[in-house]
This record gives C-alpha cells, sequence and structure tokens, in this order.
C-alpha cells in the first residue's frame, strides 16, 4: 500500500466510526463536511501519529480537503529519518 | 419544614434503566418482583502480570445495550454510554418534548462514584504496560465525571443547571434529590437526574476485594450477596444507570404528563464518626430530615428500598436507623435491597433504589431481598426474603443511600394527587 492509500484508509476508518459514507472521502471533500471538525481532527492526528510513528504538529494541520490533509501528512512521513532494517 | 406557598413540587414522569436485570423498566421491575439475582463469578486479569481476581459481580447483558448516536459513542467510557441509554429512556418515557421546551430552564443531574474507570485502565495500560507515549486525545473527555450530562446536553441542547456529583454510593441519591431543589426553587423546570457506574476491571475491582468490602464468590455465585441475613459477608460488585425525569409539578400536569409520583423529600446529611464504618444516628438522620422535609408522618410510608450492601456492619446499623426513624411504625414497613440481585451499583445505587420506590407506589407491590435464607436476630425487620409481593394501599416509599465517607441521603416519594 503506498502512503497515500494508507492515509486514506485510517480517513475511511475515522468517518466510518461516526457513521458517514466513506465514499465521500475523495480529494476535494471538505474535512468539516466528513464530519471531521477540530475535535475530531485531533482524533485522525492521533491515529496518523499511530500508524506512522510519526508527530503531527496540530497548529499546522490543514483542516481544509482531504487532498490537503493527505499532502500534509505524506510531506512528515518523507522527512521522517529513515530507519534501515536491521 | 416545607413551605408549601414558596416551594414548588416535583413530578416524576419518566424512567431510564440499564442494569444487569434489563433495559425495559417493566423487565427489570418484573425480575426484582421475582427475586432473580444477576449475580454471577466474574474473572479479571490483570494485563501487567496475568493474575486472576475472581468476584462475584453482575453486568449489563449485551442484548440490553440500547443504541446511541455514533456521534456520542466515540466520545463516552462505558459509565457515559449507559448513563444515556438509560438517560434516553426516562426522556422517551415522559413524553417530554425537548426541542418544544424552555431549554435554558431544563438541565442534567449525574451521580457517579468512579467515572470513566474503563476508558482510564485502557490510558494506563497504554502508557504502563504497552509503553507508547500518548494515550487516546478523547481519554480527557470520556473519562470527566461530568461525561455523562455533557453527552445529552450536547444532543438535545440543554442551557440549564448541569450538575456532577461524586459522592460514592450516595452520588445519585444526591443528584436526584439536588435536582428536585433546583426546580422547587426555581431554577429549572426539568431535570433529567440519576446515575451511573461501570466499574468492572481488574484495577478497580481489585481496589474493592482489598479493602475487604466484597463477599466471597459463594457456593452458589448468586447467592453471594446476602443482605440482612446472618451468614452475609460482603456486597458484590454491579454496573448499571438509572435515570428520571424529574419536573415542576403543574407545569408536567398541563402538558397532560403521566405523573408516576411526587418528589416529596430529601433529606442528605453526614455519617462523619469513621469515614467507612455507620452509626445508627448518623444513618437515621437523612431517613428522619427526608420525613421532615415532605412534611409527612412515617405512617404514610409502607416500604424502603434499603442501602442493605451485605456488609455485617451496615445492615445491622441500618435496620436500627429505620427504627429510629420510623419509631413504632418501622415494624410495619416491608423493606429490602437491591444489591442482594444486581449487585452494589455504587453511584446508581441510590437511583436504582428510587426505581424500587417509584414501581412500588405504582404498582403496589414490594420486591424482595434476595438470598434471605438464615434470618439475623439483630436484623429483624421486614425485608421481604426471596418474592416480592402485593402491598395494596402503599402510598409512599423511600430509599437510603450511605457513601463511602459519610455523606448519607434518603430520597421520598408519594402517589401523585
Amino acid at each position: 500500500m503506498t502512503n497515500e492509500e494508507q492515509i486514506l484508509t485510517l480517513v475511511r476508518e475515522l468517518v466510518a466510526q461516526q457513521g458517514e459514507s466513506p465514499d465521500a472521502i475523495v480529494p476535494q471533500a471538505q474535512l468539516a463536511d466528513l464530519g471531521i471538525d477540530s475535535l475530531r481532527a485531533i482524533d485522525l492526528i492521533f491515529r496518523f501519529e499511530e500508524a506512522f510513528g510519526i508527530t503531527v504538529p496540530m497548529e499546522d494541520f490543514p483542516q481544509t480537503t482531504v487532498a490537503d490533509a493527505v499532502a500534509y501528512v505524506i510531506k512528515l512521513l518523507e522527512a521522517k529519518p529513515k530507519v534501515s532494517a536491521a | 419544614m416545607r413551605d408549601g406557598t414558596s416551594r414548588r413540587r416535583v413530578a416524576i414522569t419518566g424512567i431510564g434503566v440499564v442494569c444487569p436485570l434489563g433495559s425495559a423498566v417493566a423487565d427489570v421491575w418484573d425480575a426484582m418482583l421475582a427475586g432473580r439475582s444477576a449475580v454471577t463469578a466474574r474473572e479479571f486479569i490483570s494485563a501487567a502480570t496475568g493474575t486472576t481476581l475472581t468476584i462475584p459481580a453482575a453486568s449489563v447483558p449485551d442484548e440490553s445495550l440500547k443504541p446511541i448516536p455514533k456521534a456520542s459513542e466515540v466520545m463516552a467510557d462505558k459509565f457515559g454510554k449507559l448513563a444515556l441509554m438509560a438517560m434516553q429512556d426516562a426522556i422517551a418515557d415522559s413524553g417530554i418534548s425537548l426541542p418544544q421546551a424552555d431549554r435554558t430552564r431544563v438541565g442534567i443531574s449525574t451521580g457517579t462514584s468512579m467515572g470513566g474507570v474503563i476508558e482510564t485502565d485502557i490510558g494506563f495500560n497504554t502508557i504502563y504496560v504497552q509503553k507508547r507515549p500518548k494515550v487516546h486525545p478523547f481519554t480527557v473527555i470520556k473519562t470527566m465525571f461530568n461525561s455523562p450530562a455533557s453527552l445529552l446536553c450536547t444532543i438535545h441542547g440543554l442551557s440549564g443547571p448541569v450538575l456532577s456529583y461524586g459522592i460514592t454510593c450516595a452520588a445519585s441519591s444526591v443528584a436526584i434529590g439536588e435536582a428536585a431543589r433546583q426546580i422547587q426553587h426555581g431554577y429549572a423546570d426539568v431535570m433529567i437526574a440519576g446515575g451511573t457506574e461501570a466499574p468492572l476491571t481488574y484495577p478497580a475491582v481489585n481496589s474493592w476485594v482489598s479493602a475487604q468490602l466484597l463477599a466471597p464468590v459463594h457456593q452458589m455465585p448468586a447467592q453471594s450477596c446476602r443482605p440482612f441475613d446472618a451468614t452475609r459477608n460482603g456486597t458484590a460488585l454491579g454496573e448499571g444507570a438509572a435515570y428520571f425525569v424529574l419536573e415542576e409539578y403543574e407545569q408536567a400536569r398541563s402538558r397532560g404528563a403521566r405523573i408516576l409520583v411526587e418528589l416529596v423529600g430529601y433529606g442528605v446529611s453526614t455519617d462523619s464518626g469513621h469515614l467507612t464504618q455507620p452509626s445508627v444516628a448518623g444513618q437515621a438522620r437523612p431517613m428522619s430530615l427526608a420525613l421532615a422535609d415532605a412534611g409527612i408522618a412515617p405512617e404514610a410510608i409502607g416500604y424502603v428500598s434499603a442501602h442493605g450492601t451485605a456488609t455485617k456492619r451496615n445492615d445491622a446499623t441500618e435496620t436500627q436507623a429505620i427504627r429510629v426513624a420510623f419509631g413504632k411504625h418501622a415494624e410495619r414497613l416491608a423493606v429490602s435491597s437491591h444489591k442482594s440481585m444486581i449487585g452494589h451499583l455504587v453511584g446508581a445505587a441510590g437511583a436504582v433504589g428510587l426505581l424500587q420506590c417509584v414501581m412500588a407506589v405504582v404498582t403496589e407491590k414490594v420486591p424482595p431481598t434476595a438470598n434471605l435464607h438464615t434470618p439475623d436476630p439483630e436484623c429483624n425487620l421486614d425485608y421481604v426474603p426471596h418474592v416480592g409481593r402485593a402491598l395494596p394501599g402503599l402510598r409512599g416509599a423511600m430509599v437510603n443511600a450511605f457513601g463511602l465517607g459519610g455523606t448519607a441521603a434518603s430520597l421520598l416519594v408519594t402517589r401523585p394527587h
């Protein structure tokens, strides 16, 4: 799974848990329209942090579209120091 | 003493319950009247060491859990979810339309003893056992003691007084009594009041075992909690929630509400001799205060839902305290303890006791004390052993709740008129 696919899977899981349809998750969808308000954005950020072992600064997390959020997390993943397999 | 001209009256118009005997009031009541015990031997396992602890406990059956809004589910510990289920049912049962009410005058009053135990346990497990860097971001919201109240508030847009009481075994009785006062003195017109507890985790259970409060599992586990019995040796732990809709009496009447009972008396005081051991005077006092608050004589009461934890000290003390508060009339009272059937619901115990009082007055039947096989000369009142019985003409009932730490509360309800 690519980074993007993994990220979208986490978004789908969160959205489904809230009772919204995961089909509504398209790149241009507004996070707010998916029920991801500032409180649920904190939950989303937590899931990204747990899944990828990164720190996602809350202040800079874009609360606009799905595409913006995905791009932001991908940037953080690419900036993460690579750990070589033992 | 009560001054009828300056204090408004309080009607109870709805009940909701989710407890080890079920989540439909009628079913729970039938099970109680039949003396059915939901207490079983329940094993808990330490996540750190694998050590097990087996105690008598009663839990809410899965099939009794009710749907709640998804948005609330992710924000709630089990104690919050159970509360929401019971509050929703109480509101539905009352027939009140919250959107049409003046919601600045609708409030909530909820009690719990231990709050978000399960999510707190998950949080500690995350940090200490799994050694992960962060707990889930909603842990604060899920575990805060006012979570049940906030969850309901958010759903219905309520902006009246929203109060949370952490007063151990007396929490829900105080929550309900104080809710009544909000209405009586004009601060609110409707209060959704009750209590909730979901304490069944290894560490919480361990703390109760360690404090010598729990009975060992009996040969017949369902009989582990034996209030007023000569062989009683402690209580069982339960989980559940019970809530009521309290309304200003005249407003309830003018909207055509079905008024179950009138909440006429509330007494709260502190038994402060010892942190955990009761005194006769300390337990008698809230009963006397409730009677005085209602301005009625002991003879108006036919049933007492006792605190009845089945500890050696409580039951003997409570027996004498009832005699002090009711005098000669104590001999004519029916007294019983629901803890014999569902264990100790702690922060919800008073509320479940109030359910028994309301249903007793409505149906003119009194529920039993289960597991009462060997009478104790120190406990010599009519505890309605084994099965409930009809009590035609029953007009008034009282519930007692005596909390660890001393707060003692009694509530009194009578047939509406």
